[in-house]
């Protein structure tokens, strides 16, 4: 199996606010997120623990509805917050 | 410092915006000190902004009363007390423009537009229960002149204003209904300070007492003798409103966003939990609030420009109620906001002086605004005035 892009600690918090994602599924890049349980409440919450997590502040003009459609994309919104594409510390 | 050409009015928000930063700067420091912020001051005379409202005619900014709500709001969010002084300069150029005999006009706007001439209000006189519209202290005809002898408890700015516009009885003789108003230069007025300015806030605007002797010549009685309540009503109260309103927005709008900001800091105070619903509900109506008054501000403004781009009277009575209620609404919505913010954020973020966000300094300043021009004389003249209007015109 691919290495996913991101530390298990991503991986951590994206589940845990994903109920209907079962613990032993995989955490596909393209997994529709609203599809297994975040709703537009837990988002908010979910972008404020992978700032502190990966101490980085997201832009205001960066947080669009595609943000969080897939895990994909939400690293992607924390690499490009942490300059030049790069991923986060 | 040498005063620039007053900048378009197009460009006010930017400058607002520019001057913002240097203001919330030294906020704290006006405000502990409870000190007139004179360097303030200096950056809006040089800005060109003191002229904002001055006709381009006479090289000013051309501007209007939407771009006066408009950088009052941005400069408020770094300084209440200095955005409030400019503000009610801007309030008294107004009555100018639109009131001024001709003569007045040519030789005082000029100077207005170059930023030479920073304008106090002397409306405040003792013993008249805060009616704005009567006098006592009457002016004396002396031949080409009139004698002007003049005890005012509270002159926002009168330590530092270069003229005041100044209401007066007409004549000795007259009832206390009859006012001038009479524009002083400082130059040629005898003035006296006395007591002091510790309030509780907005404790830059060294809102003072002020004993004022002058020689005025008769071209200087701004809208005709006995006149006032029309230059009131026509544009004092009207600017007045839509400027303070448009303050008290401004600051609490920027105290809104820095407990935003903080909320999304790893900085949070550890008892804020911005999942709680506590905690949105707060934010959710807090939120609501500043729009409520945003958008009622912008309506209001709109409605005051239209009449007078097309010529129209605003004393009706729909165009006074909808005046009087966004004063009132903006005072009571925007000090009910940082209330709730103190609340929500604690006792050391909300109510200590030396917290990041300046919340206990907003929620001081802003107890002002039901005072400042009282609410409740506002709210009693609103349902008088309710009772004229059977259709019900909302704005």
């Amino acid at each position: 199996m691919r290495e996913a892009p991101w530390p298990p600690e991503f991986e951590k918090l994206l589940r845990a606010n994903l109920p209907l994602l079962d613990a032993d599924a995989p955490l596909d890049p393209g997994l529709n997120l609203a599809d297994h349980g975040l709703d537009s409440l837990a988002t908010v919450g979910l972008l404020m623990d992978l700032e502190e997590l990966l101490g980085v502040t997201i832009p205001d003009e960066l947080l669009e509805q595609t943000s969080f459609q897939d895990p994909l994309a939400v690293w992607q919104l924390m690499a490009s917050a942490a300059g030049d594409g790069a991923a986060p510390a | 410092m040498t005063p620039q050409p007053t900048a378009p009015a197009s460009g006010a928000a930017d400058l607002a915006a520019g001057l913002r930063p240097l203001f919330a700067e030294r906020a704290g420091r006006v405000d502990t000190a409870g000190d007139f912020p004179a360097d303030n001051l200096d950056a809006l005379r040089a800005s060109g902004l003191m002229g904002l409202l001055v006709p381009t005619g006479y090289g000013g900014g051309g501007g209007g009363v939407g771009d006066l709500a408009e950088a009052a709001r941005i400069m408020a969010g770094g300084c209440l007390s200095t955005a409030m002084i400019w503000a009610m300069h801007c309030q008294q150029v107004d009555a100018l423009v639109r009131h001024a005999t001709p003569e007045l006009r040519d030789e005082l706007l000029p100077r207005v537009a170059r930023g030479e001439v920073y304008i106090a209000s002397v409306t405040t006189e003792a013993g008249k229960g805060g009616r704005l519209t009567s006098a006592e202290a009457a002016l004396e005809h002396t031949g080409a002149t009139l004698a002007l002898h003049r005890d005012a408890p509270v002159v926002t700015g009168g330590e530092h204003a270069d003229g005041y516009l100044v209401t007066m009885r007409e004549a000795p003789d007259a009832p206390d209904s009859r006012v001038s108003l009479v524009y002083a230069d400082r130059d040629l007025t005898k003035t006296e300070v006395y007591g002091s300015w510790n309030a509780l806030g907005m404790r830059g605007t060294r809102s003072v007492g002020m004993r004022l002797s002058a020689n005025v010549p008769v071209r200087n009685v701004v809208g005709g003798p006995g006149a006032f309540r029309a230059v009131a009503t026509d544009s004092m109260i009207a600017v007045g409103h839509i400027a303070w309103a448009a303050c008290w927005l401004g600051a609490a709008q920027s105290a809104f966003g820095q407990v935003v900001s903080l909320l999304r800091s790893p900085n949070r105070p550890r008892s804020v939990d911005p999942r709680s619903d506590l905690t949105t509900e707060r934010l959710g109506r807090t939120r609501m609030d500043l729009e409520l008054v945003g958008a009622y501000l912008h309506q209001v403004t709109a409605e005051v420009a239209r009449h007078r781009e097309q010529g129209l009277s605003i004393d009706t009575p729909p165009v006074q109620i909808h005046l009087n209620t966004l004063k009132v609404t903006a005072a009571e919505l925007t000090y009910a906001a940082v209330d709730r913010l103190v609340q929500l954020c604690g006792l050391s973020v909300g109510y200590s002086k030396d917290s990041a966000v300046p919340l206990e300094r907003h929620l001081r300043d802003l107890r002002s605004a039901a005072l400042n021009y009282s609410n409740d004389r506002l709210l009693t003249a609103t349902g008088s005035l309710a009772l004229l209007d059977r259709s019900v015109r909302l704005a």
